[in-house]
């Protein structure tokens, strides 16, 4: 199995997708800088619970920021388009039944794919982290005391400050969980492309779910279906900006999205057995 | 037996592709199977790989039950099926050296001699995305052999080829089977590629077998004597004496031309019976039906082209 999973590293290496998720992480960082250094400059002389809002427009704060619209939409989409090609586009093009032809368990083959597609989404959340970190350090300061606003964060209108000493910690926290958060999208466009074996009705049904759950979910009076939107729970990132976090409610809604995962895992992987290549 | 498949049966919905099938193929033989285009070729094919799940069938390849020990027959057994797929954004030795190593055994000099064997050393090298239709089914086959394959499938090998590349891959096919004792298992729906290339063939036609033989013996079955002769009904007559069967008979005005059973051995004793019944010949001759005659008769296909459906 992790011999299998690093040649279907390799192969992603190959084909250049680190470039292509890099360079749009790049992107995103150097618009998100720009949108972030004009509000700086707007808010100089404003002050948020004592404090200079500019002070609390760090490094961290950004790299903190960053992660939001990343999490919600670019992953998604990258992961989304990237799995659907390496799973539903082989499947479609006939380069899976080649591999096929080995002797090799489809099984081995599904999950190498998944870890492959896994540790890929790790590292486009670990460049984020870099790259905007990076950047913002040497923009706005590597640390201080961080603002956290409850409309960006947390979908509601708090508002208080995060102290320096555990701002970094809350940073990791967040793209540790923000890593999770990505294994079960990987789980999902891994199972819809077993299902599908088409590349363009993964991409299309696997975000349709992902935005449709979103925008039903901000919905409130839709709120009876909420608890079964299957991207309910999947948010647990935002715990960690919390000033204590609750670590029951953070257990439970990974509990959750566990089971969702390995749901996932299993129609996938008995939906690949059974293809037909 | 290299394969030795029974009551092979397949269906898509309520279509039949494959109505209860048995396949025998000889180790070190290239085997054809010839059949129409929706024949059911691909379709025995990918079940014989357990690419496909059947309806039912009793599968032995190499010895082995395909549905006990797919694994194990897989590790001795290559195949092309349908066209040569690849990972396009890799070399052709990256491609044989992936696949080689899905299999548990990536041996370089393996892949050496594979990619010398099929000639395509000069190019080894070079992005699979640059190659030609051609240069894949080369490659193809070149995957099919590794690692030190005992079968290989060979899936419509001539597709898209010109001729020399057609040639090329004849040629490789009998050098596998005569040098290296590989056994290939050849579907086509060209005729022409059977009869140069197999020793073996199995015709079918809408799922079910209608022939199987040695191609020399089938055609030797097929053998007919050909005669010119203005005197029409005199051989007619003739021939309803002495129980002989006439297969064709051609009127082309000045004389016909008659098509019988029999073998070249029968031509003496014949042209000494026609001239002592005072019967002209303007010429006698044993007349070989190629492949492509047979498999119309067997398949009922219209030489003027598209199948005989009634």
């Amino acid at each position: 199995m992790a011999a299998l999973t690093g040649l279907e590293y390799k192969k992603l290496i190959r084909q250049k997708l680190h470039y292509t998720g890099l360079g749009v992480v790049l992107f995103f960082t150097c618009l998100s800088s720009l949108g972030f250094i004009m509000h700086r400059m707007r808010n100089a002389k404003k002050k948020i619970e004592g404090e200079a809002a500019a002070e609390l427009l760090n490094g961290i704060a950004f790299s903190m920021t960053c992660l939001v619209p990343a999490i919600y939409v670019l992953f998604p989409m990258i992961i989304s388009i990237f799995t659907a090609t390496s799973m539903a586009g082989e499947l479609q093009n006939g380069q899976m039944r080649t591999m096929l032809l080995r002797p090799v368990s489809r099984w081995n083959v599904f999950f190498s794919r998944f870890f492959m597609m896994s540790f890929y989404s790790f590292f486009l959340v670990i460049a984020l982290l870099f790259v905007s970190y990076s950047c913002g350090s040497v923009m706005f300061g590597a640390t201080g005391d961080v603002v956290i606003f409850g409309e960006i964060f947390l979908r509601n209108g708090s508002r208080y400050i995060l102290p320096e000493k555990v701002v970094f910690t809350k940073l990791l926290l967040m793209y540790s969980f923000a890593c999770f958060s990505t294994i079960y999208l990987v789980a999902m466009n891994m199972m819809i492309s077993a299902l599908t074996k088409k590349v363009s009705h993964t991409i299309v049904i696997s975000l349709g779910i992902y935005y449709t759950s979103y925008i039903l979910s901000s919905l409130s009076f839709m709120k009876h279906i909420h608890a079964f939107l299957p991207t309910r729970y999947l948010d647990i990132w935002r715990f960690a900006v919390v000033r204590d976090i609750p670590w029951d409610q953070l257990f439970h809604d990974c509990t959750i999205d566990i089971c969702y995962i390995v749901s996932f895992l299993v129609i996938g992987g008995i939906a690949f057995n059974m293809t037909e290549v | 037996m290299a394969i030795k498949a029974q009551h092979i049966t397949k269906s898509f919905g309520t279509f039949k592709a494959v109505d209860d099938l048995d396949l025998y193929v000889r180790e070190g033989s290239v085997h054809g199977f010839l059949g129409p285009n929706g024949a059911g070729k691909t379709t025995v094919i990918r079940i014989l790989l357990g690419l496909l799940s059947p309806d039912s069938a009793e599968v032995e390849i190499l010895g082995k039950d395909l549905f006990m020990s797919r694994d194990q027959i897989m590790s001795q057994t290559g195949a092309i099926v349908e066209y040569p797929a690849f990972f396009e954004y890799m070399t052709a030795y990256e491609n044989l050296y992936y696949l080689s190593r899905l299999s548990g055994c990536a041996d370089k000099t393996m892949i050496e001699k594979a990619i010398d064997i099929v000639g395509l050393s000069k190019v080894r090298n070079k992005l699979v995305k640059t190659f030609s239709y051609g240069m894949k089914q080369r490659l193809g086959i070149a995957q099919a052999m590794i690692p030190e394959n005992k079968l290989i499938f060979l899936d419509e090998p001539v597709n898209g080829l010109d001729p020399h590349g057609i040639l090329d891959i004849r040629n490789l096919i009998r050098q596998l089977s005569e040098n290296h004792g590989i056994t290939v298992f050849l579907s086509s729906h060209l005729l022409s590629e059977v009869e140069q290339t197999c020793d073996y063939v199995t015709i079918i036609h809408k799922g079910h077998k209608v022939c199987e033989g040695k191609v020399s013996e089938l055609m030797k079955q097929h053998e007919s004597i050909e005669i010119l002769t203005p005197d029409r009904e005199l051989l007619k007559n003739l021939f309803a004496r002495e129980n002989l069967k006439i297969f064709t008979e051609e009127d082309s005005g000045e004389y016909s031309r008659f098509l019988i059973e029999g073998s070249e051995n029968i031509v003496p004793p014949l042209v000494e019976k026609l001239v002592n019944n005072k019967i002209r010949l303007y010429g006698i001759a044993k007349h070989q039906k190629v492949l492509e005659d047979i498999f119309v008769e067997l398949t009922g296909y219209k030489k003027d082209g598209g199948p005989d459906r009634a």
